[in-house]
């Protein structure tokens, strides 16, 4: 009896544990979400309302696709796929904490269809989520 | 065959409007949202925390003084005005200035740079103050010197009464590049004040938006379809967007940058070089109250290939009124600009350049009510 409580309770905390350890991207309102191959990733903007030719922040948050935690950086632009030209300014990218990154320097400067290209590098493996972004 | 089809796409909008008594209804709910981006006019006046003597009355006065004082020049025969002319849209109306030695750009208006981020054809500067300096340090406009700007202020003591009194520093003690960057901050919050008025434009829009059409009478029907064409087909309004009708970055449109054998004007590129290594920049230690000023673009700005040859959109707000254009002045008229758009040399562009930047393959009615809108800018 005592050996399968103490079963129960080895079971009761790995699962535990993996809710715990469950990643979760960040998702307001105003978030935008896209898929890689591996990671899942979310960009919300600070101010939620973008406007042309204003600097704003960006919020990145990212998480495997099987909910395990982002450990590794990223590196982000974007560009207006139709014009074929990107930023006039080059983000610089902080981690807040493990997934979760602040960016500065995003100003989009002409109306129209943008794109968010992140690319995350954890160990060895990387991927690249793709997110539009229509102003 | 892509030009083509674009230019019957335009016709085809066009061919229900010519000469048939356009009217506000003729806008789309897309259209309509465009045409209230463009206002309301005029912005907001924030003072610039960069510069503590900004929106300051004193200080406007006698930033106004200095802006006509010949003094401030080597041979004290140039002012801030011989160039910016106030009876020309603080212009001077000429493809390139040859008064007083040989300009490689043209002259631009100074309204309404207040609401400005880069200043110069190539961005040479993030402020207006720091701006206002480059012409007095520049050796072929008034090339003055920080001994020359000391001996007038030693021989006009009222004049160094009135800085000091306005600024707050004692002036003696200072060093010229200081000295500098206070006439820079005068002259800036004089051209701060310097704010262009509501047009027939403005006027129009505002009565799209109040459903007010009585008001909007002024705005003829030809330029009605000079602006369909401005914010569709001719994808004007993406470069020349917002109430200020620029976005305020830089673009290459193919305009030559030779200025003579040998010499080229390589615009952005060379502008954002200055900008970095600049003491007078946002970043530098002569920007008022730091925590306050937007530092965002200064710090983020990076030099790409893209920007050889990049000259800053310019704002076409009464832009009727100041030509010549482009920023070396090699188009007359304003119908030479719409011309220029229309027969776009794309082999010209950079292949890095704008892929918007198509020939618009305008007709002449077509032309011509472009011109009918952008006079009513």
């Amino acid at each position: 009896m005592k050996i399968i409580a103490r079963c129960l309770c080895v079971v009761f905390l790995i699962l535990w544990g993996n809710v715990a350890l469950a990643c979760v991207i960040e998702n307001t309102a105003n978030s935008l979400k896209g898929a890689g191959e591996i990671y899942v990733a979310s960009v919300t903007t600070i101010p939620a309302q973008v406007l042309v030719g204003k600097p704003f922040l960006v919020r990145v948050s990212v998480c495997s696709k099987n909910g395990q935690s982002f450990l590794g950086d990223i590196k982000i632009n974007a560009m207006m796929p139709m014009h074929k030209h990107g930023m006039n300014y080059k983000p610089s990218v902080q981690k807040i904490s493990d997934g979760t990154f602040e960016i500065k320097g995003f100003v989009f400067h002409m109306p129209g269809k943008w794109q968010y290209k992140i690319d995350l590098n954890q160990g060895d493996s990387s991927d690249k989520v793709l997110i539009d972004y229509k102003l | 065959m892509k030009i083509l089809l674009g230019a019957a796409t335009g016709l085809w909008a066009l061919c229900g409007l010519a000469g048939t008594g356009v009217t506000a209804e003729i806008f789309s709910e897309q259209e309509r949202a465009i045409i209230q981006s463009f206002g309301p006019w005029p912005l907001s006046l924030n003072a610039d925390p960069s510069n503590n003597m900004s929106d300051n009355n004193a200080a406007i006065k006698l930033g106004k003084a200095l802006f006509f004082d010949k003094r401030l020049s080597k041979n004290n025969d140039l002012s801030c005005a011989d160039c910016h002319d106030p009876n020309n849209s603080f212009a001077d109306g000429q493809a390139l200035n040859s008064d007083h030695g040989d300009a490689i750009r043209n002259t631009p208006s100074l309204f309404n740079l207040r609401w400005s981020s880069w200043f110069g054809w190539g961005g040479e500067a993030d402020s207006l103050w720091s701006q206002s300096i480059r012409p007095m340090l520049s050796p072929e406009e008034m090339a003055l010197t920080g001994e020359k700007l000391r001996n007038l202020l030693d021989e006009d003591r009222l004049l160094a009464s009135q800085i000091q009194q306005v600024s707050g520093v004692s002036i003696a003690a200072e060093t010229d590049e200081v000295l500098f960057v206070l006439i820079g901050k005068l002259l800036a919050a004089y051209q701060e004040t310097l704010v262009s008025e509501p047009t027939a434009f403005d006027r129009f829009r505002l009565a799209q938006e109040t459903a007010d059409l009585s008001s909007s009478k002024g705005f003829s029907n030809s330029a009605k379809r000079g602006l369909k064409i401005f914010i569709g087909d001719g994808r004007c309004f993406l470069c020349h967007f917002g109430p200020m009708l620029s976005n305020g970055e830089f673009g290459d449109i193919g305009i030559s940058q030779f200025i003579s054998k040998g010499k080229i004007d390589r615009g952005r590129y060379a502008g954002i070089k200055i900008l970095k290594s600049s003491p007078f920049n946002r970043l530098g230690k002569y920007s008022d109250n730091p925590e306050k000023v937007e530092k965002t673009r200064t710090e983020h700005v990076t030099l790409q290939h893209k920007n050889w040859g990049e000259f800053k959109i310019p704002s076409l707000r009464n832009v009727s009124k100041t030509g010549p254009y482009m920023h070396n002045g090699s188009l007359a008229t304003l119908a030479d600009v719409v011309d220029f758009y229309s027969n776009l040399n794309e082999e010209r562009l950079h292949t890095q350049g704008e892929a918007i930047l198509k020939p618009l393959s305008l007709s002449d009615t077509e032309k011509e009510d472009l011109l009918s809108f952008l006079r009513t800018l």
